[in-house]
């Protein structure tokens, strides 16, 4: 084998610990020194936007918090900001949580949102009830009569108690004017499609991981009016609604760790043409 | 009555009703129907979270049976792994029903072990993941050269950075993502709808009675 046989085998072949230490490096140096890339925004993002914004006061947004701890790095960057939006709007939410942990990540969000300051009260204007187990009928069951189905909110109050529920009626779906689903899993936003897009023609919109997005798409923008790609749809909505948060901070780190992978997957390339070449 | 008519015939015909009411309430608008459909995914909720408890329960049974064998072996790392997870099985069920699952103590358990644990493991599967692309994407052959292709402009695609002097990857990333991938997809999605209406036809004409368990005698 030649030179470049022996340089191609040396890129296709450099230590874990180089790249490893390499993307702690980066995304450790853009974090204390931030370099503030422009957020350039895709029609997704702005189709959520849209479908935010055109809604009023007293409208109905309902929400499932369907995501978990290991990936609220980027979801909830992307709430607070579409819930602050909402809620310069005067729009109500009612917010349940398809995934067992969500229920107790809703108060570090509602920290960061701060309904207060929108004026929102409790039980009037924003309501959480809690987990739902059951999948794609327990969807079913709460747009077809949520008070049906859930008697208590998340603090063990009656619902009976909660004026926000009185306005929910049956069918559920009828009093609601927007549907949101957070999730790291391309299932639930399927069923909730089935669910709340198909059978009741609602307005949908969803924010998943990045690498959830392909199995949303059939459905996008006909059934899902628009989607958040994740931590840089996040980043996008922040920088639209003028909510800067947590996402566009974070949007350097993400462009930097993928910078890395780039380079090494490249790298990684080249070497294996070059040692390639040296057996031809 | 025999035991093939509680076995078989019975849940058989409970499936059949069941879908048949499920089904036209899909498409009919009739009250006491929608009220009745209603009434039926309730049910469904309430029975997912009794068989989620009883999950708990399989979990305690299978960890005993488990430490008590792996003791009379000596493998005292996996006694120590169970008796970790019945230990934290317990805990947050006793703090979960006498303290109440919005509690304080709740709370702060969930916020001082479950999220630093959860984030870290997340977080920790960039490196895997950085690692599986330097070493698995390789340009072996035309396929494989056009998967290279596409994961580089992709990833650029997803970084402001490029795509704030080079426009037009996100354009190209779009075009893949809505166009490419998403033709793919449907047609996915189309064939698993297609199964999906023949195996409930199927499950409702009693065709298909794996969910019964067992064989028929």
């Amino acid at each position: 084998m030649g030179e470049n046989g022996g340089i191609g085998k040396t890129l296709m072949n450099l230590p874990t610990w180089l790249y490893f230490g390499l993307i702690i490096l980066a995304m450790g140096y853009i974090t204390l020194y931030p370099l503030g890339f422009p957020i350039p925004i895709s029609d997704q993002t702005r189709y959520v936007y849209a479908a935010v914004d055109e809604l009023q006061p007293g409208d109905i947004f309902f929400v499932d918090m369907g995501y978990e701890s290991g990936t609220i790095a980027f979801m909830e960057p992307g709430m607070v900001a579409i819930f602050r939006h909402a809620m310069t709007n005067g729009v109500k939410l009612v917010i349940v949580s398809s995934a067992v942990e969500s229920p107790m990540l809703v108060g570090r969000l509602m920290d960061k949102v701060k309904p207060e300051s929108f004026g929102y009260v409790y039980g009037t204007d924003w309501v959480h009830l809690g987990y739902f187990a059951g999948g794609e009928p327990a969807y079913a069951s709460l747009l077809g009569d949520i008070n049906g189905l859930v008697t208590e909110d998340y603090q063990q109050t009656p619902t009976s108690q909660l004026p926000l529920m009185a306005e929910l009626g049956a069918p559920t779906a009828d009093k609601i004017d927007l549907v949101g689903i957070w999730t790291a899993g391309g299932d639930v936003v399927e069923g909730w499609i089935r669910q709340a897009a198909v059978k009741y023609d609602l307005t949908f919109i969803t924010e998943v991981n990045e690498m959830m997005v392909p199995t949303i798409l059939p459905y996008y923008p006909i059934n899902c009016d628009g989607i958040i790609n994740g931590g840089i749809g996040a980043a996008e909505y922040e920088n639209l609604s003028g909510f800067a948060g947590e996402a566009i901070k974070l949007s350097d780190m993400m462009t930097m760790g993928g910078l890395v992978v780039l380079v090494f997957l490249i790298l990684g390339n080249i070497g294996f043409l070059m040692t390639k070449g040296g057996k031809s | 009555m025999s035991q093939r008519t509680i076995r078989r015939q019975i849940p058989l015909a409970l499936t059949f009703i069941v879908g048949i009411i499920i089904t036209a309430n899909w498409f009919i608008d009739l009250t006491p129907l929608n009220d009745l459909g209603n009434t039926i995914t309730n049910f469904n909720t309430v029975m997912v979270a009794f068989m989620m408890g009883f999950a708990g329960v399989n979990i305690l049974m299978i960890h005993t049976r488990r430490i008590q064998k792996n003791m009379s072996q000596g493998n005292m790392l996996d006694v120590f792994f169970s008796v970790l997870l019945l230990g934290a099985l317990i805990i947050w069920t006793a703090v979960g029903i006498f303290m109440g699952r919005s509690s304080d103590t709740y709370q702060w358990m969930y916020t001082n072990f479950n999220l630093p644990l959860s984030s870290t493991a997340y977080a920790a599967t960039l490196f895997y993941l950085a690692s599986a692309t330097y070493r698995v994407i390789r340009a072996r052959s035309t396929e494989t050269t056009i998967l290279v292709v596409v994961s580089i402009v992709v990833i650029m695609g997803n970084m402001p950075m490029f795509v704030t002097y080079i426009p037009a990857l996100m354009t190209v990333k779009n075009w893949l993502a809505e166009v490419v991938v998403t033709a793919a997809y449907r047609a996915i999605t189309i064939g698993v709808g297609l199964g999906g209406i023949l195996m409930g036809v199927r499950t409702l004409l009693a065709m298909e009675t794996g969910f019964l368990g067992g064989t028929e005698d």
